[in-house]
């Protein structure tokens, strides 16, 4: 195979990988955070004490 | 530094983010080297190839590492890093006598030191940046090959390794914190449920008994025609009760599994049922009863739907720290998914009680194939020993940074004298940046002012400019415009994101206009502020991440201490239990016993027996208003047969005086023939108290 | 007229004989069962028109998810009290419920209430009057002067008639006040809560002391 066509190939794979990092990237930044971000809002308020 | 092997949630997550952003970096490279070989007229060499195969590791690392564990990943980016460094020792062998050039994309170390950071944490990271430093120079020195531009491009490399390195352990490090605290959380609220929970069932113990006690009261004052061995078999057992919560020892006696058998087959007599284990002896009180309710339920729930002739089976396993309850039969079914919200049945009695309680509930069905419901609940966890990460080695690394820093910038500055314009320019920019690094140091709180801020960021912008205008422009000559990114990345790392954001963006805009205005060429320009780019986005990242972190750690702690608070509040107000119920048997005790005795009711017996229980329900509700003489006053009246209600309203009202309140009361109860309301009113009313006695309304006060 | 078939749910089955004795008497009224929780009452048929419902019921079960059972179910709600938790209490008088009765009151009131229930009208009572006066989320309310004036009458004790009289106005326009009062008070929203917080609540509102009160 001629060097153009490897150096071709070699920038699509790139542009692919690159493409798959972003879309993880944005996954992991925000997926992640609804996911663990229940944080029990659900707790009742202390009593007052009388 | 301390890690854990099997890091905790937030932690895993920061590991994966750094794999992804070297796999972003180590894929962006790869791009550069069939550029740069298209520039050079296609030529490839060798160690290009292995570098290739290298970065290539590292993006496979960082495809991966959404999906992977963290053994799994930190494997792979070990296996990464460790292909990186073989690569630029055998590129250093290999070209030794060979090139000319040093190609560049051997000295772009930061793929591989936050693959390191992920690997080994901050001391492999600096670690593979050391490496790489002295293997870079090795090399340089062998090829001869040590030039100014050289020289600019190593030390930024170096510098952006070493920062990003040291936020990133930042970043772990707060990941780390967030997940013992979180865990901690999770544990201090189940112990804190499970406190409130026996508070709870105490308290809904001693409803319970009052319940019975006043039921057992109004009938028998009723004059209701009440078969007289029932009302005495229910006094007998309301007495017991009582005097059971007084001693203290109001809990159940049977085993979880024995008492749930025992319930199961007397609603349905042909079931089999298989009850193992008796472990759960230290089953808290409401777990115990939604387990009991909802198990209940599911069985009364397949009698009623499941058809004639189904055949139902339980399975009951307690051990200590976890319990299971199945209910199964081979009835006709139902949907689970086609309940309405509203109705009373799975979802709230069964599903939603289990996950009060701290449990789950599954329930399996399909129409005509049978129901089966699974109740599932585990002891929760014990709370995790606190983190032990050493603060000392980022204190280090912060100082190592510094030095690092100084000394190189003021290396780089010397040496661009002989190719600058004029000779005291290179200098100047320098001590313009420290200054202005200084003046950020110098701020007295952790967030520096927007005056600070301010002058940081316009004396870096000012002195850029001025270098940028009168300095060639080559990408050596510009060394300048990445040591004010650092600038602007000490600027994110305290918090301070916009300004790092706009003030990179103003430092791209000076540079590239001044590239524009002297006709440089495209490459040059991004040359000189890829790198500048590059850090100042990485750091902003990276401190939101660590800001989201410590954020939610605040409020989990915050949580758990109150949590602890309450606990504590708990255990006080559960001593209180005690005293209430042996009023409670000092009052009722003696009709209940005579009502027990099973004998004819006479009317002084009935009238005791109302006065008793009006007392009884005052105590829950007549709060302030229940003085000795209108206790007195209220017991006589209804004695006298008069339906006599008093009412505490005034909750919290500040200007209550209840000064001749009672004395008046408990005059007008005295002359109540029929009924008598007593109220304390509520605040904002004018009156301090009202009374309605047979139909007339009186107020007091105000 | 037609007959009222009355059932009861309730922890004693004492409690549903004193009902059915009470009701045995009564033109128009009949006892149909007793059942210890409401769905050992739900049948697949409806038969009963009103339903006496204890307020704190042993299975645990929440006064908002009964009355929506035995609504659905299509039989009449009101709620049997006899110890008056003031929460326990809002709770109720949240629900489509027509009332609240306490056990204790006299025979008269029990059945002068079971038969506007079975109406279908809604019965005030001073519990259910105090229990909403009370309530801080009614501040906020939409309800006229007048409204909360005959509001408090009846948390005072006083009935329709003692009403109508201490504030000039005829008995019917009380009545129309109280069906608004109700009609806004079952608008207000509160989030379902589960059991722990219920009796959490009641410690709060008073059922048992705080430590250091008293």
């Amino acid at each position: 195979m001629d060097p153009i066509t490897l150096l071709i190939v070699l920038l699509g794979a790139c542009a692919v990988v690159l493409v798959l990092l972003v879309i993880s990237l944005v996954r992991v930044l925000r997926g992640t955070r609804r996911r663990d971000g229940v944080d029990d809002d659900t707790a009742p308020t202390v009593p007052r004490p009388r | 530094m301390t890690e854990t092997v099997a890091g905790g949630r937030a932690e895993l997550r920061a590991r994966r983010l750094f794999a992804i952003v070297a796999a972003l970096i180590a894929t962006i490279l790869a791009a550069f080297t069939p550029l740069t070989a298209l520039q050079r007229g296609l030529v490839v060499h060798q160690s290009e190839l292995w570098m290739l195969g290298a970065l290539a590791l590292i993006a496979l690392t960082g495809l991966a590492a959404p999906r992977a564990s963290a053994r799994t990943l930190r494997i792979m980016a070990g296996v990464a890093v460790a292909g990186w460094v073989l690569v630029q020792v055998a590129t250093l062998w290999q070209t030794a006598g060979q090139a000319v050039l040093t190609p560049w994309v051997i000295t772009a170390s930061a793929a591989a030191v936050i693959t390191g950071l992920v690997a080994g944490g901050v001391a492999l990271a600096w670690g593979v940046q050391l490496v790489a430093s002295v293997l870079v120079l090795v090399h340089r020195t062998l090829l001869g090959d040590i030039t100014f531009a050289g020289w600019v491009n190593d030390t930024q490399a170096m510098l952006i390794g070493i920062v990003v390195a040291a936020i990133g352990a930042i970043t772990l490090a707060s990941g780390r914190r967030l997940d013992a605290a979180t865990a901690e959380r999770a544990a201090a609220a189940a112990a804190a449920a499970s406190a409130r929970g026996r508070l709870a069932a105490r308290s809904r113990a001693a409803a319970v008994v009052h319940d019975d006690v006043l039921a057992t009261l109004t009938l028998a004052g009723s004059g209701l025609p009440i078969p007289r061995d029932l009302l005495a078999a229910q006094a007998a057992r309301a007495e017991g009760s009582v005097r059971e919560l007084a001693a203290g020892t109001f809990a159940p006696t049977e085993p979880f599994p024995a008492e749930l058998a025992a319930e199961v087959a007397r609603r349905d007599p042909a079931a089999r049922i298989e009850a193992a284990g008796d472990g759960a002896a230290g089953l808290p009180d409401d777990v115990r009863a939604a387990l009991l309710g909802a198990a209940l339920q599911a069985v009364d729930n397949s009698i009623r739907h499941a058809g004639p002739g189904t055949r139902r089976h339980l399975v009951v396993v307690a051990r200590a720290d976890a319990v299971t309850v199945t209910v199964t039969d081979d009835g006709v079914g139902f949907d689970p998914a086609a309940l309405p919200a509203d109705r009373l049945g799975v979802r709230v009695s069964i599903v939603e009680r289990v996950r009060d309680a701290g449990g789950v509930a599954e329930v399996d069905s399909r129409p005509g194939g049978g129901t089966s419901i699974r109740l599932t609940w585990t002891a929760p966890p014990e709370p995790p020993k606190p983190d032990t990460t050493d603060p000392r080695m980022l204190r280090l690394g912060v100082a190592v940074i510094a030095v690092v820093f100084t000394v190189t910038q003021l290396a780089v500055a010397i040496l661009a004298v002989p190719t600058a314009r004029f000779w005291w320019v290179p200098l100047a920019v320098c001590v313009g940046l420290f200054t202005a690094t200084e003046v950020l140091r110098r701020s007295p709180t952790a967030v520096p002012s927007r005056g600070r801020l301010a002058a940081v960021t316009g004396l870096t912008l000012v002195v850029v400019a001025v270098g940028a205008v009168l300095s060639p422009f080559t990408y050596a000559d510009l060394w300048f415009v990445t040591t004010a990114a650092f600038v602007f990345v000490a600027v994110a790392v305290r918090g301070c994101l916009r300004w790092a954001l706009a003030g990179a963006a103003v430092l791209l805009v000076i540079v590239v206009a001044v590239g524009v205005s002297v006709g440089a060429s495209p490459a040059t320009v991004a040359m000189s502020t890829a790198r500048a780019v590059v850090v100042v986005l990485l750091a902003v990242g990276l401190t939101r991440v660590v800001a989201g972190m410590q954020a939610r750690t605040a409020r989990l702690q915050e949580r758990a201490v109150r949590d602890e608070e309450r606990a504590a509040w708990d255990a006080a107000a559960r001593d209180e239990l005690g005293d209430r119920a042996a009023r409670v048997a000092e009052h009722a005790g003696p009709i209940l016993r005579r009502i027990a005795a099973g004998g004819e009711l006479t009317d002084v017996d009935r009238r005791a027996a109302l006065a008793v229980q009006g007392g009884l329900r005052d105590e829950l509700r007549a709060g302030r208003l229940a003085t000795p003489a209108v206790a007195e006053a209220a017991a006589c009246a209804r004695a006298r047969g008069v339906d006599v209600l008093l009412l505490d309203d005034a909750g919290d009202r500040p200007d209550l005086d209840l000064d001749g309140v009672d004395a008046w009361l408990a005059a007008l109860l005295e002359t109540a023939r029929v009924r008598a309301v007593g109220r304390l009113l509520p605040a904002g009313r004018g009156a301090t108290a009202s009374a309605t006695v047979d139909g007339e309304t009186t107020d007091f006060g105000g | 007229m037609e007959t009222t078939r009355v059932a009861v749910v309730d922890d004693h089955e004492l409690v549903g004989m004193a009902v059915a004795g009470l009701v045995a008497d009564e033109p128009g009224l009949v006892f149909a069962r007793h059942a210890p929780t409401v769905s050992a009452l739900i049948g697949p048929r409806c038969d009963a028109d009103v339903v006496l419902l204890d307020l704190s019921l042993r299975d645990g079960s929440t006064p908002a998810a009964n009355v929506a059972a035995l609504a659905h179910w299509g039989a009449r709600v009101l709620f049997l009290t006899s110890a008056e938790n003031p929460y326990l209490v809002r709770e109720a008088c949240r629900t489509t419920a027509l009332g609240i009765v306490r056990k204790s009151a006299p025979r008269e009131v029990i059945v002068d209430a079971l038969r506007a229930a079975a109406r279908g009208e809604h019965v005030p009572s001073t519990e259910w009057a105090s229990a909403l006066d009370t309530d801080p989320l009614l501040g906020a309310a939409p309800l006229t002067a007048r409204e909360r004036e005959v509001l408090a009458c009846y948390a005072s004790g006083m009935g329709a008639k003692e009403v109508a009289a201490a504030l000039f106005v005829s008995e019917n326009t009380v009545n129309d006040h109280l069906r608004r009062i109700r009609a806004v008070y079952q608008q207000l929203g509160r989030p379902a809560q589960t059991k722990v917080e219920l009796y959490q609540r009641g410690i709060e509102d008073g059922f048992v002391p705080a430590p250091g009160s008293d």
